[in-house]
């Protein structure tokens, strides 16, 4: 008899004892505010084009037509690309502003976080790398640097890991529009942004575009995942991002 | 020189980027018009119906954008100090689709004569990470390999051909060599590709003249986004837990055969 009470315990027992998912559950707030912040000014959007093949176009005679032109057509001084020089960034139209430094450390006052940052990319198949250490955050390097004039900054880290456990940005659904987030960067600068809001999206409605926009008003975006853990893609169903603004301090 | 002076080549040629699938949202209406300059040793003026546009234009170098409203375009070119547009050495007639990228390059055949050739430029989006490099042979010169850290990555490319490469961004050590060979006639160069950029890049020139070069321009702002966030691999899996389901699972079997067995055998007596 006793050895079935603990036959049936046992079960209890690891459920109670196993470490739960971090990934929280939160309330949105403020979204429209984030949302405002992307604009269709700065850096004008691409034109959509076909795009090429491998081979130039063929000439083919036309007819000429008249059309209605200014009478004096925009010269553009020419930009000079010596020979065998790197084909470098010569940036047309509008100039971006020089970057601000590399960022180093966060400091997330509210959460009690002090951590490094390292830049990260994109992983192998197409998505936002995260630094294995879950202590550490990553900031997407393809993106402007928090500071920048325009566009939205990224942070991110794991919220937690099945080896490591519990990581830097595992609270973050837990912030509030108020609390602030110092950036320091590579030369020593700080910067603080107050958070704006807070949200929460299904995976596959994670308004990517807007949270990795280059252009509108400068912000920064912290992200990590949340909601519930699915335990047979061994992934959280949600992310979670907060957007904070410049401060000015 | 010579060739150039006797040559008034008349070209016409429709830039066909519209049939390429440029999008509906070319409602915009202009098309942006980046000018190469890829004849060695001769400044040169530019008319684009009948208006100077490009004033003492130097070869090797590069124009634009110009944004102009989609139709029609007759484009002359003269020497700089030609007094205007009735003498061309070149001309062109270009129509221009709303919502496409083109670039017009003055350069030599593989021949040597001069020529006018239109390109569209993909300014399609890019995968994030990643960069796009186009090349092109505008080079009084014969087919070639483009290498990428010494590998081939666009082989037998004869002028006026181009090649599209979409890589992951980041510097590049390129030459250009004789197709099939080792030969280099260009470089080697350090080219930074910046992601959600696209670098073209014009071999123009002679070889038979030792003026061989490249003339590029970068069109920024095609980038996109990552895909996802997978920031999450789940709870800590607890050496504490685990040891706990053992024990427990052990001490509870072990009891129930133990209390089986002196069922059993009290039963049985």
């Amino acid at each position: 008899m006793v050895g079935l009470a603990i036959l049936a315990a046992a079960p209890v027992v690891w459920w109670v004892t196993n470490p739960a998912p971090a990934g929280q559950t939160v309330t949105t707030v403020n979204a429209a505010e984030a949302m405002a912040l992307t604009h269709d000014s700065g850096t004008s959007p691409p034109m959509p084009s076909g795009g090429t093949g491998g081979t130039a176009i063929e000439q083919s005679p036309t007819t000429s037509v008249a059309s209605d032109l200014p009478s004096e057509l925009p010269s553009e001084s020419p930009s000079p690309a010596p020979a065998l020089a790197p084909a470098g960034t010569t940036e047309s139209a509008a100039s971006a502003p020089a970057p601000a430094s590399t960022p180093v450390r966060v400091q997330i006052p509210a959460l009690g976080v002090d951590s490094s940052i390292i830049p990260v990319g994109v992983d192998d198949k197409g998505q936002l790398e995260i630094p294995d250490d879950v202590r550490t955050v990553g900031w997407y390097r393809f993106g402007p640097a928090p500071g920048s004039a325009q566009g939205s900054a990224v942070l991110t880290g794991h919220v937690d890991d099945h080896l490591q456990g519990g990581g830097a940005l595992a609270e973050l659904g837990s912030m509030q529009p108020g609390d602030t987030v110092t950036v320091t960067d590579a030369t020593g600068v700080p910067r603080t942004f107050s958070v704006l809001s807070r949200e929460e999206w299904h995976k596959g409605e994670v308004p990517l575009d807007r949270l990795f926009d280059r252009g509108g008003d400068p912000r920064l975006v912290l992200i990590t995942c949340g909601g519930p853990f699915n335990t047979s893609t061994l992934g959280y169903d949600d992310n979670i991002a907060v957007t904070a603004v410049p401060t000015g301090g | 020189m010579r060739r150039l002076i006797a040559a008034t080549a008349v070209g016409t040629f429709a830039v066909a980027a519209g049939l390429l699938g440029a999008t509906a949202a070319s409602a915009a209406g202009t098309a942006e018009v980046y000018v190469v300059h890829g004849i060695p040793g001769l400044p040169v003026d530019i008319y684009v119906n009948g208006a100077l546009t490009l004033d003492d234009f130097q070869p090797e170098t590069v124009a634009g954008p110009l944004d102009l409203p989609e139709g029609s375009y007759k484009v002359d070119i003269t020497a700089a100090d030609a007094p205007n547009a009735s003498a061309p050495l070149l001309t062109a007639n270009a129509d221009l689709v709303g919502g496409t990228s083109v670039t017009l390059i003055a350069h030599l055949t593989e021949a040597g004569d001069p020529t006018i050739t239109p390109y569209a430029n993909d300014i399609s989006t890019i995968s994030a990470g990643q960069t796009r490099l186009v090349v092109r042979h505008d080079a009084a010169a014969p087919a070639v390999d483009v290498r990428a850290g010494g590998t081939v990555v666009l082989a037998g490319v004869t002028n006026p051909k181009e090649g599209v490469l979409n890589i992951p961004a980041g510097s590049v050590n390129a030459d250009v060599v004789l197709a099939g060979t080792g030969t280099v006639v260009i470089g080697p160069a350090t080219l930074d590709l910046a992601e959600g950029s696209a670098t073209f890049v014009h071999a123009v020139g002679s070889a038979a003249d030792g003026t061989l070069a490249l003339v590029s321009f970068t069109i920024p702002g095609l980038h996109s986004a990552p895909g996802g966030v997978p920031a999450g691999t789940g709870p800590a899996d607890s050496s504490v837990t685990t040891i706990l389901l053992v024990v427990l699972l052990t001490i509870g079997a072990t009891a129930v055969v133990v209390g089986g067995r002196r069922l059993y055998s009290e039963s049985s007596r």
